[in-house]
């Protein structure tokens, strides 16, 4: 990469997020496979658990909470196709599988660290509402009927914050992470620390990114789990390009002060 | 009709005013917060937090609203 090929430098505003996700929806068309490869073996993966779990209420939300904050790791392929399609190749699931077989242990590290993030999620929701709610909650039934429907707005509400505040640092932790171990030779704590750093310098930008991520996610699992075939791969796509647009932005320093995708 | 404003009985103002007005005083909390954030320079960081939980709270209460009409 020489500097008259370099880029102009990009504005983060309220409306990059969606301009992310524009890009991402891009890749996902350009080359649907790998994407909907990835979506359709998360949904597959959901529903096997679904049915795993029958009557096991907090063994599912357990497992799909987790399973929201380990896939960026899962997703970490379609980093790839992405990176790829912004260099002019175009690849496919072999890259992908051969990504994985590589097993950085940059990337194993994270994807464990992020588990133990969401079990411990998973156990502080279940004491909270264990602590608090009127009855026990044994069902998805009991949960909507005792905790979101509630009387009170105030259960469910709080939840929501509480379950909000513990995802703060772990969203902060990956929102950039994992394309930049992609795209970088970094060790993993100077990845985490340039997604800190990228969160505190746009919060507004970051807030709004993380709203949209859940409710496209929310979307998806309303939809029994159709949804995310092709919601999933988006996020995946979309979330390299916010990575790439925050770098143009200069978040992590001078453009081309490191090597990667300009 | 009698016992009706505008054609709305009073129950129906009730719920408009604690619909709107809630959602009104979630959003002038979230403003608030932000101020505060600001100019007590609580960091960035901080403010990405405060601004996090709060809209997260804010949709929880926008979700209830929706799923409450849906079962209703």
């Amino acid at each position: 990469m020489n500097e008259a090929h370099a880029p102009p430098p990009v504005a983060i505003t309220l409306t990059s997020p969606l301009r992310w996700l524009a890009l991402g929806w891009q890749d996902l068309r350009t080359n649907p496979v790998p994407g909907l490869l990835h979506g359709l073996a998360a949904a597959l993966f959901g529903a096997s658990l679904m049915w795993l779990a029958q009557g096991h209420f907090w063994w599912k939300a357990g497992a799909f909470s987790g399973l929201v904050l380990v896939a960026p790791v899962v997703l970490v392929g379609l980093l790839l196709v992405s990176r790829e399609a912004q260099l002019g190749r175009r690849v496919g699931m072999p890259a992908v599988l051969k990504l994985w077989r590589s097993a950085d242990p940059r990337l194993v590290l994270f994807g464990i660290l992020l588990a133990l993030a969401g079990t411990a999620w998973v156990l502080l929701s279940a004491g909270l509402l264990a602590f608090w709610a009127p009855q026990p909650i044994g069902t998805l039934g009991d949960f909507v009927a005792h905790v979101v429907l509630a009387p009170d707005d105030g259960l469910f509400i709080v939840w929501l914050m509480i379950g909000a505040l513990l995802a703060a640092p772990v969203f902060a932790s990956s929102v950039v992470t994992l394309p930049l171990l992609l795209d970088t030779e970094q060790p993993l704590p100077v990845a985490v620390a340039h997604s800190w750093r990228v969160v505190a310098q746009y919060p507004v930008v970051m807030v709004l990114w993380a709203l949209l991520i859940a409710l496209i996610v929310a979307v998806g699992l309303l939809t029994w789990l159709l949804g995310l075939i092709v919601l999933l791969p988006w996020l995946g796509h979309a979330s390299w390009h916010a990575y790439v647009q925050l770098k143009r932005a200069g978040a992590f320093g001078l453009p081309g002060s490191w090597g990667g995708v300009q | 009709m009698p016992g009706t404003v505008f054609g709305f009985t009073e129950d129906q103002i009730a719920s408009f005013g604690l619909t709107i007005g809630l959602g009104g005083f979630i959003l002038f909390m979230l403003f608030i917060v932000f101020n505060l954030a600001r100019e007590s320079k609580a960091g960035k960081f901080g403010t990405f937090i405060l601004l996090l939980v709060l809209s997260f709270g804010m949709v929880g209460f926008l979700a209830k609203s929706v799923i409450k009409w849906f079962v209703e």
